[in-house]
């Protein structure tokens, strides 16, 4: 019998250093003077903005006010008028730049919604992130992608939490059948955030929340502020629906993969629980997100589903692009992070 | 409120009537989803622990943590409608047959060769069933296809490769004599099986 992890011992997120112009501003208007504030040399822009550090770590800050607590900044900030326009400013940037990356659904046949998604997910060509995890990464491979994914798997599930009010009846009922599994179904030391940070400890690092943000390329950022994005805004929420389903219907097969090459490297339970628990939590979550909740919400909204399919072609699209970063800085014997684990 | 009466139409599933109601529902391509108060016994009548609820359990056979679903289904491109199937309809399929998704899927050197085995085994079934006068060529239809039900799907597993070998070198037997009698079609069947073979035998 494991103790109850004190998990709630609050979020409290350090502000990274100043990375450029949008970070500069954002922490103006916190009201904490950048001026103080270690600047790290700034990184070029992004082709995209995708893949731009500061403005998606600007952007990530400015979602985090509705997460945590950060540290130095007022809490009434999370509704300041001056922030949410630099917000909608960000946002702006980012929806373009994933209008440039995302395929035009215009080739859509007129399926259902579910069999539109499941066609995505078929035909989807991403990189071979997980196969390289369980097969060839050495173990500072690994600890990497567990950092670059403790910006969102340390609060997993939450992004996906803003758009339940969002939705009624059948998909509503569907969405929160499957919150529910994450966040632990009644038992906290169950909740995949918590089984995230244990995986982390086991690993030896630092599970504190947002420990490793000030490392975090903008590339990575995006996968967080895509679901984000898509959560707040509930024009959006069927963007968050596909989001949610592809995200469901893409996690078993990696996740095993992920749990094997940890037990490659010689890691035990307490490091792949998080990883096994995927593989069967997200096979019932999978048809339940696909059918239950997009595909239900298209019966009942239509409106709403080619906002569907577009949030299933971000998230594909932008993790992809993410996965083939990680696998071309290992290529040439280069740390993924901005700044390599000790 | 007139979606909350679509809750529990066949539409949505997830709608069960009552806390001691147990439902199944098998998900198009997917694993069958049970809700409900339910226990799972294996054939000795040993309770098999569930540790969540709703669970899944494996409907396409290739899961690894069977009698539960881990995801496999699209690996293998696994297709089943939700509504029921009826005997006498043929199966539409939504796609062309996934032989060559599943080749860029699999990795190893021997999984692509029973994966070239299993494609030139059918085009010797194809080859085979193209002919309709000639009995002596149409009985080793059979064989090859059940050659290529044992090569479809299975990767590398060695069994399977070897009887698919052992029933590919039966076909080749029976199609000897009339190869020998100079028909066209046996003479390509039997290119195509021996290529076949050979690819099962390269095996690394």
């Amino acid at each position: 019998m494991t103790a109850v992890q004190p998990f709630a011992d609050g979020r409290v997120v350090a502000l990274p250093p100043v990375r450029g112009p949008w970070t500069r501003s954002l922490y103006e208007l916190l009201g904490c003077r950048s001026g103080v504030l270690a600047r790290v040399e700034a990184t070029a822009p992004g082709e995209l903005a995708l893949d731009d550090d500061d403005l998606q770590m600007a952007l990530y800050l400015c979602y985090e006010l509705h997460y945590a607590k950060l540290e130095g900044v007022e809490d009434r900030m999370e509704w300041s008028p001056v922030v949410l326009m630099l917000r909608a400013a960000l946002e702006q940037e980012f929806a373009k730049a994933l209008q440039v990356l995302v395929a035009d659904g215009g080739d859509r046949e007129c399926g259902a919604v579910g069999d539109e998604l499941q066609r995505l997910v078929r035909e989807d060509e991403g990189p071979p992130l997980s196969r390289y995890v369980q097969t060839r990464a050495t173990r500072a491979e690994v600890l990497e992608h567990v950092v670059h994914r403790s910006a969102y798997q340390l609060k997993e599930a939450d992004p996906h939490s803003w758009v339940v009010p969002r939705l009624h009846g059948a998909p509503k009922a569907a969405l929160v059948e499957v919150q529910a599994d994450e966040y632990g179904g009644g038992r906290p030391d169950r909740m995949h955030a918590a089984l995230f940070a244990r995986t982390m400890r086991g690993l030896g690092l630092d599970a504190r929340y947002g420990a490793y943000l000030a490392r975090l390329p903008g590339i990575t950022l995006a996968t967080v502020n895509l679901m984000s994005w898509f959560g707040l805004h509930r024009r959006l929420r069927g963007a968050l629906v596909g989001h949610l389903a592809v995200f469901e219907m893409t996690s078993s097969g990696p996740n095993r993969r992920y749990g094997d090459g940890l037990r490659r490297l010689g890691f035990g339970p307490d490091v792949t629980d998080f990883y096994d628990e995927h593989v069967e939590a997200d096979a019932v979550h999978e048809s339940i997100a696909l059918w239950d909740v997009a595909d239900g919400l298209a019966r009942l909204e239509p409106e709403v589903a080619d906002d569907i399919l577009f949030g299933a072609r971000a998230l594909l699209a932008v993790e992809a692009r993410w996965g083939s970063y990680l696998l071309s800085a290992w290529s040439r014997g280069r740390s993924s992070l901005l700044q390599p684990l000790a | 409120m007139s979606y909350m009466n679509s809750a529990r139409s066949p539409g949505y599933p997830s709608g069960v009537a009552s806390p001691d109601e147990v439902v199944i529902v098998p998900y198009q391509d997917g694993p069958y989803l049970v809700r409900g108060p339910v226990t799972l016994r294996d054939q000795r009548g040993l309770a098999i622990a569930v540790s969540r609820r709703p669970f899944a359990l494996c409907r396409c056979g290739k899961s690894r943590i069977r009698p539960f679903c881990d995801g496999t289904h699209q690996l293998v491109r696994f297709q089943a409608p939700s509504e029921p199937e009826l005997a006498t309809t043929s199966r539409p399929r939504r796609e062309a047959a996934p032989i060559r998704s599943l080749a860029r899927l699999e990795q190893t050197s021997a999984e692509r060769a029973v994966r070239r085995a299993e494609e030139t085994v059918m085009q010797a079934l194809q080859t085979v069933s193209s002919t309709a006068d000639e009995a002596s060529i149409r009985s080793v239809q059979p064989l090859v296809v059940s050659a290529r039900l044992l090569l479809d799907g299975r990767g590398s597993e060695r069994s399977s490769a070897d009887g698919a070998r052992f029933l590919i070198q039966g076909a080749l037997h029976a199609l000897a004599p009339v190869v020998s009698a100079g028909h066209e079609l046996a003479v390509r069947a039997t290119a195509d099986l021996q290529r076949a073979a050979a690819d099962l035998e390269d095996r690394p």
